[in-house]
């Protein structure tokens, strides 16, 4: 009996161990339990039935490798930042018409109005406007460099984007001080992604006028050691088409063209082997309705030209040094009016080396030196209009260094680093970084700890206030936590909570005086800042793709300790709600989805924004009714012809009233708030051509 | 308000779960790892170089893959420049550091299998270029590439992969 259950057992045994895998039936699920051993002695046949059959994941974007938080190349879990990825697949598909639609649909963004037709971003509850964001576009920053801003309205376009990633917290460690609140970097297409020529045109419509058109290019090819790279776009743009009413009750309807914007920029890049030169050219004019007593106001322009040598150096295998030496050249706000004129431009030589060591697999180290020099011109003829040295011109320099390692351990990354920043007016500036993160198969964790800084602009130096007291750099602290699952191949959901503090932040002041003179000056205040989270749920099918975000900013979460008491800029206050501030909401939702069908894209997304409060002119201080605004873009790939793509979209389908509001109340200065646009017809078109 | 939570209640109901499976980076490695085997080379190496130019996830599928393989030697590198490429049998190009195509096939004219993973590399000279059709993994495989590169194919490659010319 013995010898016949041990023959039977071994009979068994070989039959099973002979048993082809049936790879024609097997699920999904049962794919995902072969050992990398079966898979390897799988014949390459079996292997694409069961390529086949897979869907595809979130691992592409998570996978992505992205630096904008640290100079080394880590994917978004174990990036030591909070991470927002968004790929040209999704600006395409979304329809997107500017990159403020894009950055709306990422957790803690809002606009607000600033002044002269400005509009300006707004990061988990804080204005940031002045200094506070980066904007990086292939490496070139294009904060200006007077008042240290941003103009998004009709500015920036996406059709040439490849992808954006985005740090939703501080920077200044690596990139210094504009970069206290957060980091946007734009990659844009290159040789190898255009190879060819490729053309778009987008017109769109409002319900009272015109919404806007653009012309969008780009040309690139790569030979064997050189390649380039051009693109470009041109339009003009329409930031409402309904009726605005000034603080002095001058009404502007669509026919005043007080809303008009145009953009143009031109980005140029040529590699050889590894040397990089890079040129933008970049213009946009934006028109403001404050101020000219119902006449037609004239455009307030901001040009700005940059240039870019740069060159990878692989001096070892696992050293790699990058130097470049960069220009820019500014002439923002530039206002060519008699009644209000203002003519000034800024000059920024810098260089910056860049040491990227592989000391192991494990132990990463980057460190640099950089320095700048900064001039700036006052260009008026009048002699009276100078700057605080009573001269026509202006300069600075600063010199940073910064160091940071990378330890990577099973499950764990360290992350330690800092840099520090000497400038010749403000002084020094230290912004260290400390974090954790920990990728795991189905989670991640991360703890970040880090300081930052605003580095007062040109204008906030030269406007010193009454008493003669200089301005210094804002000081941020800031402590973040992230928790993210990744619960199948195709979901992927994070949770952080974080909590800002700014100390001395620079606020800017205004009055008339008695003979109607304009008396305006910046100084620092006690702080100000927000406590919050964001949750971000992203999937991914064969079907499409869609995320859900939820973001919530509080600067007064708890009377119990007076750290969370974060605002004390009275100019910020909302007059009896401590837990909010003016102009940005509390809480955010965003939804958008995309769903795929063979060349077909049906891209919905929505966007509710909580109550916000705003100056309403006057010294009013009112509410502004929460808004959800709600869009739709269909597009269809290879119409009629092959590389044709043609799209149309509607953007708030439901006719919402959103306003651009001031976040700030100034005496004398506050405006009521800038409609924005209200529901829009679009379609874009656009073609490639290989070369 | 009731109609924006319609709206929010469709769109949830729109994105409810299903258990689609997907590892397309390992799928990708155990591509490139049957490529040894389905290509020849002149004097079929004994051990094989296989080096990753740019940073990609598929190196570390690689690497495990490599450490598996009972049947022939793997060897796995990653450099960050093609000028830190030295010889090897295979060389995987990275989607950030396409644009070093051309100077690749210059840089390893003969007996080194080059491939890609980026929509038109294909046409442009990789030997065999992984890419995504309607979300589904597939290669291409240029037989002027391979010719000059000195390499053959199994005749199994093309039945598989999806000719292309320069």
């Amino acid at each position: 009996m013995k010898k016949i259950l041990a023959f039977a057992a071994v009979a068994a045994c070989l039959v099973f161990a002979g048993e082809a895998l049936d790879v024609a039936t097997m699920t999904e699920k049962d794919i995902a339990k072969l050992t990398y051993a079966q898979l390897m002695e799988m014949p390459l046949e079996d292997l694409m039935v069961l390529a086949d059959k897979l869907g595809v994941s979130v691992d592409d974007l998570l996978n992505m490798k992205i630096s904008v938080s640290s100079k080394k190349a880590m994917n978004t879990r174990e990036s030591p930042g909070i991470i927002s990825l968004i790929t040209e697949e999704e600006i395409r598909n979304s329809g997107a018409r500017t990159l403020m639609d894009v950055l709306r649909l990422v957790p803690g963004f809002e606009f607000g109005y600033d002044i002269d037709g400005a509009i300006g971003p707004g990061m988990r509850g804080i204005w940031g406007h002045e200094g506070k964001v980066l904007l990086l576009i292939d490496g070139q920053e294009m904060n200006e460099l007077l008042y240290s801003t941003l103009q998004f309205g009709n500015h920036y376009g996406v059709a040439n984007i490849k992808r954006i990633e985005i740090l939703r917290g501080p920077g200044s460690c690596v990139y210094g001080g504009f970069a206290e609140l957060g980091v946007i970097n734009i990659i844009t297409k290159k040789s190898d992604d255009l190879n060819g020529v490729s053309a778009s045109v987008s017109a769109s419509t409002m319900a009272n006028d015109f919404g806007r058109t653009a012309v969008n290019f780009g040309v690139g090819k790569f030979f064997t050691n050189v390649d380039f790279s051009v693109t470009g776009t041109a339009g003009m743009a329409n930031r409402s088409d309904r009726p605005y009413i000034d603080a002095s009750d001058y009404y502007y309807g669509p026919e005043s063209d007080a809303a008009k914007e145009t953009f143009s920029n031109v980005n140029a890049n040529v590699n050889i082997k590894d040397l990089s030169l890079r040129l933008i050219y970049d213009r946009y004019a934006t028109r403001t309705s404050d101020y000219f007593d119902g006449e037609t106001p004239v455009y307030n322009s901001f040009d700005g030209y940059y240039g870019e040598v740069k060159y990878d150096i692989a001096a070892l295998s696992n050293l790699t040094v990058t130097p470049k030496v960069n220009i820019k050249y500014q002439i923002p706000y530039n206002f060519l009016d008699e009644r209000y004129p203002y003519d000034r431009s800024a000059l920024r030589f810098s260089g910056n080396t860049i040491a990227n060591y592989d000391y192991s697999e494990k132990l990463n180290i980057v460190a640099g030196a950089e320095g700048y020099y900064d001039y700036a011109t006052d260009r008026l003829d009048d002699p009276e209009s100078v700057f605080g040295n009573d001269e026509k011109n202006i300069s600075y320099y600063n010199v940073s260094g910064f160091a940071q390692g990378l330890l990577k351990l099973p499950h764990t990354n360290l992350v330690a680093g800092g840099r520090i920043d000497g400038h010749s007016a403000f002084g020094t500036a230290f912004s260290p970084r400390l974090g954790i993160t920990g990728p795991f198969e189905k989670w991640h964790y991360k703890a970040i700890f880090s300081r930052a800084f605003r580095a007062p602009g040109i204008e906030n130096m030269n406007l010193p206030s009454p008493d003669g007291t200089e301005i210094t750099p804002e000081r941020t602290t800031v402590f973040e936590v992230e928790l993210g699952a990744r619960p199948t191949d195709n979901m992927f959901l994070t949770l952080n909570v974080f909590d800002i503090t700014i100390t001395d932040p620079i606020i800017y002041f205004y009055y008339s005086d008695n003979d109607g003179n304009d008396v305006e000056w910046y100084e620092n205040q006690e702080r100000s800042g927000s406590t919050g989270f964001e949750l971000e749920y992203r999937i991914k099918y064969g079907w499409g793709y869609g995320n859900v975000t939820y973001s919530y900013a509080n600067p007064h979460i708890t009377d119990k300790f007076d750290f969370f008491d974060k605002n004390k800029v009275p100019s910020y206050e909302v007059p009896g709600k401590e837990n909010m501030v003016l102009g940005l909401p509390q809480h955010k939702l965003t939804l958008n989805g995309c769903w795929l069908r063979g060349s077909l894209s049906i891209n919905p997304s929505l966007i509710y924004i909580s109550q916000r409060f705003g100056s309403f002119g006057n010294g009013i201080i009112d509410k502004e009714k929460p808004s959800l605004i709600t869009n739709i873009f269909v597009q269809y790939k290879n119409l009629l012809t092959n590389n044709l793509t043609a799209g149309i979209g509607v953007y708030n389908i439901l006719g919402q009233k959103y306003d651009y509001l001031q976040p700030y109340y100034v005496v004398d200065s506050d405006l009521p708030p800038h409609p924005g646009p209200s529901r829009e017809f679009t379609l874009k078109l656009s073609y490639d051509l290989g070369l | 308000m009731k109609k924006s939570m319609f709206l929010i209640a469709v769109f949830l109901a729109l994105t409810v779960p299903d258990y689609t499976l997907a590892q397309d980076t390992k799928f990708s490695a155990l591509l490139v790892y049957n490529f040894t085997k389905y290509v020849e080379w002149a004097g079929a190496p004994s051990a094989f170089a296989i080096t990753i130019l740019g940073d990609d996830p598929i190196t570390d599928e690689l690497k495990i893959i490599a450490e598996k393989s009972a049947d022939v030697k793997i060897t796995i590198k990653k450099v960050a420049s093609l000028d830190q490429v030295g010889q090897c049998d295979l060389l995987f190009i990275s989607p950030d550091k396409s644009n070093q195509l051309g100077a690749a096939i210059q840089k390893f004219p003969s007996n080194t299998l080059i491939v890609t993973n980026k929509d038109g590399l294909g046409k442009a000279g990789s030997a065999i270029n992984l890419i995504q059709v309607d979300g589904k993994l597939r290669f291409e495989i240029n037989p002027g590439s391979l010719k000059t590169s000195g390499l053959k194919a199994k005749p199994a490659l093309f039945k598989l992969g999806k000719t292309i010319e320069s």
